[in-house]
């Protein structure tokens, strides 16, 4: 008799507990055999776009993901060997920078003499369209063809080593540019991890001590 | 650490204003801002419930989320855990923090459903913070609510006494001072950066 | 005159009681997303999948679902349908995706989604929730479209991306950035109210909260709390 009573009472709280409880599992169901579904989808398409912007910088080759995981300087950055056939024709590297409204990630085709082949603007959804966005043109990124490592950036008149922002965009131009460094030091780091420098200079030390 | 906390600051505060620069919050920018006291206290609400929402969302997504690759279920968890947590707040509030309660207690329903607090506890994932940055990050995030939300009440006070042409009266004229407000924002454009 | 019926649940949404510029639901998006005007149309694209899906099911729960627990259960279907939709657009549509970037999980949010499952769905029988739903969400996406028109040619004088005006009056960058936004939204809503003026309509006011749909369960939540003192 108690028991009828209690759940009389509370039979609206039992209700909507279940209620709630049931709409939850289901609505859950439901996302994880979407999920199921696209999931495949998804990372197809993040590679199929991530091999199109490889294939627009360096052509043609084959790109084989490098295994950073020993190297601990290396944060941030993903490196991949270009080869074609035998030989290395270059790297790519992805490295990301924060530009006004978020990360601005770019993609770096570096040559064998680490001079930069190409850059590629991966995602710039966060800069000002009109304004920051324009970096995403080739006008701007061409600039940075066949520069070297510590690219600086000036409002007009480039020369050397030097890239022109673009108009009324001063930190998304930086931020790209701070990116294309990062990606030219990394490799750097990386190139130097899988052949060790040679011991000439400690040679050369020697010799001084002795004079 | 400092160097991480100041530029977070700058950013909610003034250049990636909540309101004026991310457009999160327009409901209550619109609705609450017609005096300057009540848009004080609808945005210390706000902050508050930021605050804890990330506080909680953090580690909910950090620790049990990721590991269990159910990333998917982001979207549904953080908005159960705001409406939880706002009706918790107003409850304890009631009970135990009257005076409190009094100021604040009215705003709170309203908070479940604005895009600011939901929105704050994804950005600090797509931005990459870590706990202590993105708890900083919703203390500024509140902070630039509060100060677009007390400059515009000011503004919309003068606008009840100003001559406006009939067709803008109400909301039109309302919309185009915001307007000149986020434009004045722009001028931050570079702080910090 | 069954059919004008429901013809009308359908065109209701559209000029009548069009989401945004009559009723000042869902203002987050229609101000953040409209720098181009196919992000318009992504929006309310998105929008309009989640509004009917979400209007169809609360529709057929309405019944089943307790008064207490109404608001958290529909947020979790809105939430629901919500992932699924962005799954959806991350598989198939990636660009789109990237523009609309966190405002694409931000639609449980959106004022329209859950204003319409308290005001309609929860009301109603399946079919005209459904009506309901498309015909709110063609009006949402037609008002982004036209905002997002307004600001990329003026902004950036293109549309859809193809350059209309851009290469002999240098574009007007303000309008793509932040006051753009509440600048043009606000003549859109004059524009509104003088059309709704001329025929004798309400025109509407800045109290934003009076459409809010969380204005009736403010009272109704504070008196479970008062029921749990």
């Amino acid at each position: 008799m108690n028991s009828i009573l209690f759940f009389k009472k509370y039979f609206d709280v039992f209700k909507a507990i279940i209620v709630l409880t049931v709409v939850c599992l289901v609505i859950s169901a439901a996302l994880a055999v979407t999920n199921n579904i696209t999931k495949d989808k998804i990372a197809e398409m993040e590679r199929a776009s991530a091999t199109a912007a490889m294939e627009a910088l360096i052509p043609n080759g084959e790109y084989t993901k490098t295994d950073l995981s020993n190297i601990k300087e290396i944060e941030n950055a993903d490196i991949y060997t270009v080869s074609k056939g035998d030989t290395t024709v270059g790297y790519i590297v992805t490295t990301a920078a924060k530009g006004y409204g978020g990360d601005v990630k770019v993609m770096t085709a570096v040559s064998s003499d680490k001079k930069v082949i190409g850059v590629n603007i991966l995602s710039a959804a966060d800069e000002t369209p009109g304004l920051g966005q324009n970096a995403t043109k080739p006008d701007f990124y061409n600039q940075f063809k066949n520069k070297t490592s510590g690219v600086t950036v000036v409002k007009n008149g480039a020369e050397n080593n030097e890239i022109n922002a673009v108009t009324g965009a001063t930190i998304t131009s930086r931020a790209v540019t701070n990116a294309v460094n990062e990606a030219l030091g990394q490799l750097e780091v990386y190139l130097n991890s899988i052949t060790p420098v040679t011991p000439e200079i400690e040679f050369d030390m020697e010799v001084q001590y002795e004079e | 650490m400092l160097s991480n906390v100041i530029p977070i600051l700058l950013a909610g505060l003034l250049t990636e204003n909540m309101i004026l620069s991310k457009f999160l919050g327009i409901c209550p920018f619109l609705g609450t801002s017609k005096k300057i006291d009540t848009a004080f206290s609808m945005s210390v609400a706000v902050t508050l419930v930021m605050i804890i929402a990330t506080a909680v969302t953090y580690p909910l997504y950090a620790y049990v989320l990721t590991p269990l690759n159910l990333q998917y279920l982001q979207t549904l968890l953080f908005i159960l855990v705001i409406a939880a947590i706002v009706q918790l707040l107003e409850i304890t509030l009631k009970k135990y923090i009257k005076s409190l309660y009094n100021a604040l207690g009215i705003y709170l329903p309203l908070i479940t459903t604005n895009c600011a607090v939901l929105g704050i506890t994804m950005l600090n994932f797509t931005k990459g913070y870590n706990y202590f940055e993105s708890l900083v990050n919703a203390l500024a995030a509140g902070l630039g609510f509060m100060l677009a939300m007390v400059i515009f009440a000011g503004v919309r006070e003068r606008l009840d006494r100003s001559d406006i042409p009939e067709f803008l009266k109400g909301l039109p004229i309302t919309l185009i001072a915001a307007a000149l407000v986020s434009l004045s924002f722009l001028g931050f454009a570079g702080i910090g950066g | 005159m069954k059919n004008n019926k429901y013809l009308s649940f359908f065109t209701n949404g559209i000029i009548k009681e069009n989401p945004v510029l009559r009723l000042m639901l869902g203002t987050c998006p229609t101000l953040a997303v409209t720098t181009a005007a196919i992000n318009g149309i992504g929006m309310g694209v998105a929008a309009t999948l989640v509004l009917i899906g979400s209007n169809l099911v609360i529709s057929l729960l309405r019944n089943i679902i307790p008064d207490k627990v109404r608001i958290p259960a529909y947020i979790t279907i809105i939430a629901g349908f919500v992932t699924i939709v962005q799954m959806l657009v991350k598989a198939f549509l990636p660009a789109i995706d990237a523009s609309l970037g966190i405002y694409l999980p931000l639609i449980v949010v959106n004022c329209i989604i859950l204003g319409r499952a308290e005001m309609f769905a929860s009301k109603n029988p399946v079919l005209p929730s459904v009506l309901d739903g498309l015909g709110m969400g063609i009006g949402f996406t037609a008002t982004l479209t036209l905002m997002g028109a307004i600001r990329e040619l003026i902004g950036a004088g293109t549309l859809l991306g193809l350059p209309v005006t851009v290469n002999f009056i240098n574009p007007m960058i303000v309008m793509l950035l932040p006051p753009g936004g509440f600048f043009v939204f606000g003549i859109l809503v004059a524009v509104s109210n003088k059309l709704a003026s001329a025929k004798g309509k309400k025109t509407v006011d800045c109290n934003s909260c009076g459409n809010c749909p969380m204005k009736d369960s403010c009272k109704i939540e504070s008196e479970v709390a008062t029921d749990a003192q």
